[in-house]
Formats: C-alpha cells, sequence, structure tokens
C-alpha cells in the first residue's frame, strides 16, 4: 500500500486549481455541504485507479469519468484535467509520483518508472476498497444477507467462491428439472415400440417371442438373450431400395390406422363431449365471480414466480431476494389463496384426461401421415396437418390455467372431429387395404426393421434418462458437499473478522456496550449479520442501534475487513464523510481508535462537521496546523476557497478596492462567522445551544468577546493573588485594549439594534464600511498571539480550566489563584 | 513482507481462495467415484480460475457434458 505525500489538482471535477500537503499524515478536508471535498476525494481515487467510482453504478448511466471527469469549462481539453500524486511507498522505502490526466486516463505517468513501483501502483489500482464513502459503507451493514456476503466476499476477494457455488447449484438445478421431461419421451418411445412389436406387456421373454417367430419366417437364428445391445433384426439383409422408407409396412400401416381411429374415438364421443361441457360450466361459474377469478390469476402468477425464480432476482419485477424469503413470502401469498388454488386445481385435474386423449392422437398422427405420402401416387394429408395444428393449439390453451377462459374456449370442440380428417382417414385406410399382402418374409422383415428402429429410439430416450439422472445425482452431490466446505471454511474467516469488529466497536461504545458482541454467519449464498443488543439478544444492525451507532459499526466492520485483507500492510484509507452521523460523544473515542488500532495508517478524512474536525485535532489524530484544509466555500470559475487568515483582509480590501462593498461585506461576515466559532470552542465560550447547529455571527462574536475579558479578569486576579503585579498589568491592560476594541467595533450597537444589523452592511457606501472592517480586523488579532499568530485557547480541553495560551507559549497565562 | 504490499494482500486473499476451493476438492477426491471429477474442477478452478457454467459442466460429466 501506500501512503500520500501530496496532491496537485488541475481542471478536475469541482476543482480548477489546488495543492495539499498530506505528508504521509492523517488528512482531514471539512467545509459545508458542496464545498468541494468529495472533488479531492474523486481525485485520490482518479490518479490511483484511473475511475471515479462515484461516477459509476447505479444511476449513473450517462456519466463517465472519460466525459465528466474534467472540469466543466475544461470538457473539451482532458488532457488539461490531471491530477498529480506524490506517494511513499512502506514497502519499498520509496517515493514516487504519479501523474494521471482523463485524456491518457490508462496512461500515467509514473516517476520513477521502476518496476517495483509500476508493480505497487498497480496493485493499489486493483484494491479501490481503499475509499469508503458512507453509502458503500452501509451496504455491508443494512444490506439483505445475500447481498452482504456478496459485497464483503468481492472485498475479500471471495467472489469466485460464489461464483463457483451458483455455477454449481445452477447446473444441478439445470439437470434435475430435466428429469420429468426425458421419462416422459422414454414412456412414450417404450409405448410405440410395443405397438410395432404388437405385444402389451414389456418383457424380455414378450419382446423375444414375438421377434423369433418372425425371424424364424425369414429363416433366421432365433435371440436367445435380449440384452441392451441386442438387434432384433440382426441378419436382415439391407432391402434394395432403402427398406421402409421406400415401402408402406401394410400390417403396421393398418395398425397404425385403426390406433389413430380409436385415438379419434376416444376423443370424440358423447362422453368427452358431456365432460367438456361439465368443465366449462365449472370454468363460467368462476368467471362470474370476481374475486375468484382475480384470486385464480394471483394464484397462478405466484406458482409461476415460484418456477421462474432464478435464486437471485425476482421474475416480475427484478427486485434482488435472498431465495428462502422470496419463496416463504410467496408461498404465504399463495396460502391464503388456498380456496381459489382449490378451484383451479379441479380443473386442471378434470382437464388433464383431455389432454392425454389429445395427446393420443396428436402422437398417431404423424405416422400415417408418412403412410399417405408412401402412396402411389402420393396423398398430401392436409387435413391431418391442419388438425394437429389446432389440436396443438388447443393443448396449450388448456394447459395455460392463467387464461381460464382461453382454458373453456378450447373446450369448444375439441369433442369433434372434422370430417375431411376421417374421409381422409378412410380413404388412406381403403388405399393401404388394397396394397397387395406382403409375403409371409416381407411382413415379417417390415415387422423386424419397424420394431428395430423403435427399439433403438427406446434405448436412446432410456440412456437420455439415465445419463440426466446420473448427472443429477453428481451435480446435487458435489453442490452439497461445496455447500458444506465453502460454509466451514467461511466461517473461520468470518469469526477473524468478527472478533477483530467486535474488539473495534467495543473501543469506541467501551462506556456503555463494553460486553457488545456480534455474529457474522456465513451460509450458502449468504452473510448474516446480527448484533448484541445491550444484553437482550441478538438483532440484525438496523433493528434497534441508532444511525450513530450503524455507522461506527460500519465502519468497524470495514477496518475489520482490511485488517484481514491487508494486515500490517494496510497503510491508506479514505474516509467520505463516513463517520456523517456518529454521535458527538462517541467521536473522540473514534480518532483514538484510529490512533491505538492503526497507527501505521494514513486516513484521509472528509467531513463537514466542524466539531467532528476539532475531535481529530484535539485528539491529535490530525495536526493542528498542518493536517487539515477548511473549505469555505466554492463557485464554478475558482473551485473550492479555504479561510486563510493572512489572506482574508487582503481578501476584503480588494473587493473593497473594487467599490464591491456587497462582496467585501459578505466575506467579512461569513469570515467572522467562521472565526467566531472557534473562538468560542477554544475559550470555553457559554453559548445559547441551537439545536439546528445555525448559529449567527450574534450568537457567537459577543459571547467570545465576553469570555476572553472575563479569562483575561481572571488572570489578573489569580496574577495578583502570586504577587505578580507587572504580569497582572499586563494583562490587565490587554484586556482594556481588547475593550477598547469591541467599543470601536460598535459589537453591542450592532446587536441591540435591529435596524442596523449585519444584513445591513452590504447596503453600505465603501467609505463608511472601510471603519467597520479595520475596527473588527483590531478586534480579531486581541484574539491571537502577537508573537505565532496562532488563536488563544483554554487548557485543558474539558474540566477545570487551568490557564490562557497560544502554542508558541509566549502566551500563557495561569487562571489559578493562589490558595491560603 | 514481498515486495509490494498489495501482492503480499493478493497473494494471501488468492491463498484463502484456493485454500478454501481445495479443501473441498480434497473431499471430493477422497470418493472414488468422484476423484476424476475433482482432478478436473482442480485443473480448471484453481489452475487456470475458470468458473464458467461450460467448462465446470465438463469437468463434472465430462464428454457427457454437452
Amino acid at each position: 500500500m501506500i501512503q500520500i505525500e501530496s496532491i496537485c489538482i488541475n481542471e478536475f471535477r469541482g476543482i480548477k486549481n489546488l495543492t495539499l500537503d498530506m505528508g504521509k499524515n492523517n488528512f482531514a478536508i471539512c467545509g459545508p455541504n458542496g464545498t468541494g471535498k468529495s472533488g479531492v476525494i474523486d481525485a485520490i481515487e482518479f490518479a490511483l485507479t484511473g475511475s471515479i467510482s462515484r461516477l459509476s453504478g447505479e444511476g449513473m448511466g450517462n456519466v463517465s469519468t472519460k466525459e465528466h471527469a474534467p472540469h466543466v469549462d475544461s470538457r473539451s481539453n482532458p488532457a488539461k484535467s490531471s491530477v498529480e500524486l506524490t506517494v511513499f511507498i512502506p514497502s519499498l522505502n520509496k517515493s514516487a509520483k504519479i501523474i494521471r490526466t482523463v485524456k491518457g486516463i490508462n496512461s500515467p505517468q509514473i516517476l520513477p518508472n521502476d518496476d517495483d513501483i509500476v508493480s505497487a501502483l498497480a496493485g493499489i489500482a486493483s484494491h479501490p476498497e481503499f475509499a469508503l464513502t458512507r453509502r458503500e459503507l452501509m451496504k455491508y451493514v443494512l444490506s439483505a444477507p445475500g447481498k452482504r456476503a456478496e459485497e464483503v466476499q468481492s472485498l475479500l476477494r471471495l467472489d469466485k467462491i460464489e461464483k463457483l457455488r451458483t455455477t454449481l447449484n445452477k447446473i444441478s438445478n439445470t439437470t434435475e428439472r430435466s428429469i420429468p421431461a426425458l421419462e416422459k419421451l422414454k414412456i412414450a418411445s417404450r409405448n410405440e415400440l410395443l405397438e410395432a412389436l404388437d405385444i402389451t406387456e414389456f418383457s424380455s421373454a414378450n419382446i423375444l417371442e414375438a421377434v423369433n417367430i418372425r425371424r424364424a419366417i425369414l429363416g433366421l437364428q432365433a435371440i436367445e438373450i435380449f440384452d441392451a445391445n441386442t438387434s432384433i433384426k440382426d441378419g436382415i439383409v439391407s432391402l434394395p431400395h432403402g427398406g421402409i422408407t421406400s415401402k408402406i409396412p401394410k400390417a403396421q400401416a393398418l395398425a397404425d390406422i385403426k390406433i389413430s381411429y380409436d385415438n379419434i374415438s376416444s376423443l370424440c364421443n358423447e362422453t368427452i363431449e358431456a365432460t367438456c361441457k361439465s368443465i366449462k360450466a365449472e370454468i363460467s361459474a368462476i368467471v362470474a365471480d370476481t374475486e375468484a377469478i382475480r384470486n385464480i390469476t394471483k394464484e397462478n402468477l405466484f406458482n409461476i414466480s415460484l418456477a421462474e425464480f432464478d435464486e437471485k432476482q425476482c421474475p416480475v419485477c427484478d427486485t434482488p431476494w435472498e431465495p428462502e424469503k422470496f419463496r416463504t413470502l410467496l408461498l404465504s401469498k399463495t396460502k391464503r389463496l388456498e380456496e381459489a388454488k382449490k378451484k383451479r386445481s379441479t380443473i386442471v385435474q378434470a382437464i388433464k384426461p383431455i389432454i392425454d386423449l389429445l395427446e393420443s392422437v396428436q402422437n398417431s398422427f404423424p405416422r400415417i401421415s408418412a403412410y399417405a405420402l408412401l402412396l402411389t401416387p402420393p396423398v398430401q394429408p392436409l387435413a391431418f396437418t391442419a388438425y394437429l395444428q389446432n389440436i396443438q393449439h388447443d393443448m396449450s390453451r388448456l394447459r395455460n390455467s392463467a387464461d381460464i377462459v382461453g382454458m373453456s374456449t378450447a373446450l369448444d370442440s375439441i369433442y369433434c372431429c372434422p370430417s375431411d380428417v376421417t374421409a381422409l382417414l378412410n380413404d388412406l385406410e381403403k388405399a393401404i387395404t388394397a396394397l397387395p399382402d406382403p409375403s409371409k418374409q416381407d411382413g415379417a422383415r417390415d415387422y423386424l426393421i419397424l420394431a428395430q428402429e423403435r427399439l433403438e429410439k427406446y434405448r436412446q430416450a432410456a440412456r437420455n434418462l439415465a445419463k440426466a439422472q446420473r448427472q443429477a445425482e453428481i451435480s446435487k452431490h458435489i453442490y452439497e458437499l461445496y455447500g458444506t466446505v465453502v460454509t466451514q471454511e467461511l466461517e473461520s474467516i468470518y469469526k477473524q473478522v468478527e472478533n477483530s469488529f467486535v474488539e473495534l466497536y467495543r473501543d469506541i461504545h467501551h462506556e456503555d456496550e463494553n460486553t457488545f458482541l456480534a455474529r457474522l454467519a456465513p451460509s450458502i449464498g449468504k452473510l448474516g449479520f446480527d448484533v448484541d443488543f445491550y444484553g437482550r439478544g441478538y438483532f440484525p444492525p438496523g433493528a434497534y442501534h441508532s444511525e450513530g451507532h450503524q455507522d461506527g459499526m460500519g465502519l468497524c466492520l470495514y477496518l475489520a475487513l482490511m485488517k484481514y485483507i491487508f494486515d500490517q500492510s494496510f497503510t491508506f484509507a479514505v474516509l467520505d464523510d463516513v463517520l456523517m452521523s456518529v454521535d458527538a460523544g462517541h467521536r473522540r473515542d473514534v480518532s483514538r481508535l484510529f490512533k491505538k488500532h492503526f497507527p501505521t495508517v494514513q486516513f484521509i478524512m472528509t467531513t463537514h462537521d466542524e466539531v467532528w474536525l476539532k475531535s481529530m485535532q484535539t485528539e491529535g489524530l490530525i495536526d493542528r496546523k498542518h493536517g487539515f484544509i477548511f473549505f469555505k466555500s466554492w463557485n464554478v470559475d475558482c473551485g473550492p476557497t479555504e479561510w486563510d487568515d493572512r489572506d482574508v483582509w487582503n481578501e476584503i480590501s480588494g473587493e473593497l478596492k473594487k467599490s464591491d462593498v456587497r462582496s467585501a461585506a459578505s466575506l467579512l461576515r461569513n469570515y467572522l462567522e467562521y472565526i467566531s466559532k472557534e473562538f468560542c470552542h477554544r475559550l470555553h465560550a457559554p453559548v445559547v445551544f441551537r439545536g439546528d447547529g445555525e448559529y449567527t455571527l450574534g450568537d457567537l462574536l459577543p459571547n467570545a468577546v465576553s469570555r476572553l475579558s472575563k479569562l483575561l479578569s481572571e488572570g489578573k486576579t489569580a496574577e495578583d493573588s502570586w504577587g505578580n503585579t507587572a504580569v497582572a498589568m499586563d494583562i490587565e491592560n490587554r484586556r482594556k485594549e481588547l475593550a477598547q476594541a469591541n467599543v470601536k467595533s460598535e459589537i453591542e450597537k450592532w446587536q441591540t439594534n435591529k435596524a442596523i444589523h449585519y444584513n445591513e452592511w452590504a447596503n453600505f457606501h465603501k467609505n463608511d464600511f472601510e471603519p467597520v472592517v479595520t475596527s473588527f480586523c483590531e478586534l480579531i488579532s486581541h484574539f491571537r498571539c502577537k508573537n505565532c499568530n496562532g488563536m488563544l485557547y483554554v487548557v485543558p480541553d474539558r474540566g477545570t480550566k487551568q490557564a490562557l495560551r497560544c502554542s508558541c507559549a509566549q502566551v500563557n497565562i495561569n487562571l489559578n489563584k493562589k490558595t491560603n | 513482507m514481498s515486495q509490494n504490499d498489495c501482492s503480499t494482500s493478493d497473494t494471501h486473499l488468492q491463498s484463502v481462495l484456493d485454500t478454501t476451493i481445495g479443501k473441498f476438492l480434497d473431499l471430493l477426491a477422497n470418493e472414488t467415484e468422484y476423484r476424476d471429477i475433482a482432478e478436473r474442477l482442480r485443473e480448471e478452478v484453481i489452475g487456470k480460475g475458470n468458473t464458467s457454467e461450460a467448462v465446470i459442466k465438463k469437468a463434472l460429466f465430462g464428454d457427457d457434458a454437452s
């Protein structure tokens, strides 16, 4: 991994030009929303990986890094849009520079271009998880177990494990599902074989008896054993004209025509007609009941959805689902429609024998159609073809129980055989009867050839079924074994992550959750995540814990995962607004956690919360002077701008020179609000609490002045008590100067006279406003050390105040009186 | 520590992956009738990193896969 020394961003996203010196240390980017903080994170990610995750993913259809990474004014010049990152690679003990432009997005310049450096940076590019946003963080905590498993396994590079599981599952399901159709084919081909053999019971003895009679007629040796390789036509010399295809086997053809007659008779009779009418009446009754028909439609939809569910998404709306939950939900819905199910089932059961009859008719006609074409001259079986098409159509409708009205329509006429079909059947029978009878030998030969053909078809169907059954058995066994082994292994991995997570979370919440526990439980395709809620049991993180706690959990889980992945090599993480909702009471603990558990990791963090920034400073997570940048605002021309105490007065002066009082007033007001907040914080000034955190200048500056004045008074009293009269005098002078400066700024007047408020500054004339600026500049200077220019602050940060100091210690005013 | 940190982590993660799948394949190979399947899967999944359906089907069912 790496650590960032500095970053230089040009014409990139919302940033025109920005250079930050991070010096391999933790670094915070603070500022209100919309001031360009995330632009810096984008730049780091872009430099290291060539992509920006915020510009990809769901909902970012037409947005791309290539087109939208450049600053909006530099879209036509992507070469200008660049990020230059100077990094340190701890494992190599080397520094390097990576420069990436949007134009050369896939070919960054690396200096020095040593193989080991290039390899290290390529490694980083393959680990974009160094950057974490709050949105990403939540996916580990709040997502469904299936989705969480996907995300975490992807992070741990274990997604291949899940992919293999899915593949094995799919193969197992596919082979299992193919079996019923193959069983049906085997039965159908066996029945055809029995018809050709003219026997009713399928057994070796029956087959051999029937076959050997014909073989004897042909003078062929009897077959003793009937096994999988037996050829019942063995010994027959091939016919000169290609055998059966050029000649009608008269006996078999007449038998087949009889079967067709029988099938039609079974279908087209008064009994079936009565049955059809009865079913139609039942359907009509259901159709008349709106509720019943709606429930049947629903029930059917649920059944289809269950059948079509691919273990991932709802087949209707593509919503991701955990398989178990999806099935449970649909089954519970189906259960509520028990009455509808019963009605539909009654209809389906009543129709099933009719479908079987239709299938029999359908199966018998292709053979007799073939005979028609073999006649001289050939007869075109158009009537059969049309009839079969109608049967096919009716069968489709009868099988579609979702369309109950369609089922009813199909029942209208299936019991009537078209007259042209019976006429053609009669003609065909006459024509074949008129054919000369084959000799006994020809008949026997035709019999054996046809039977062999059907035997081979049956054997193939049997082989296909056996193969599918075997494959289903193999794939099911392998899938189950894989699931068992992988679950055991993942349990071991997740146990390590779980322990680490619990340790980190307890460290943050040691005050009230020091016995906190969690369970990361992998199961096939899922990763359950439950946490203990104050000893009351285990619940999903989102069940009872606050959002702040959930954020903390997300962060701890992420850190635990990173620790597992990188161990000692974990040296760099970018946290983009990750701790947005961590409650104030735990921010310091988070800072301490980073320092304690990850002392060698460089954290780069963004936040819009100044208090959080303060916590980082106070806890020493970031350097007080150089460890952060504070963006004050953003505009499209300049990008983010930061508060710089040295420049703000020059900036205001510049605006006044242009006679732009409005801009100068706005700048002064914004700056005073910012700096007053700093003063109040550092001096522990009492401020009326506002729940919305929206403090105005009037809420802050008078309190800061009053507080400093009070501290100086206390300082004077303390020094007097110790007999340090000269020091006490200096402090008193300082207090008086502050009071004079305060009077000059007329701050009390602004406060009490609502007619002339800070908001009115913008209406001033340049000459009226200049003295206001001068007076405030002087007032502000009293809050700083004249030597180091650092702001004065009270120590310690919490508890009984001891002293008022600056960072160079030139100002060090004791606040404790001598006790007698 | 190896030449670069990310490679170290990748090697570690790859090893976790291979160990997990490797244990499954070892158990499968202990069953005589599944030994050949285990070897074919090892070659494809660990050896070549291939987990596509067609390849796994071929490894499972041999020439009967089609």
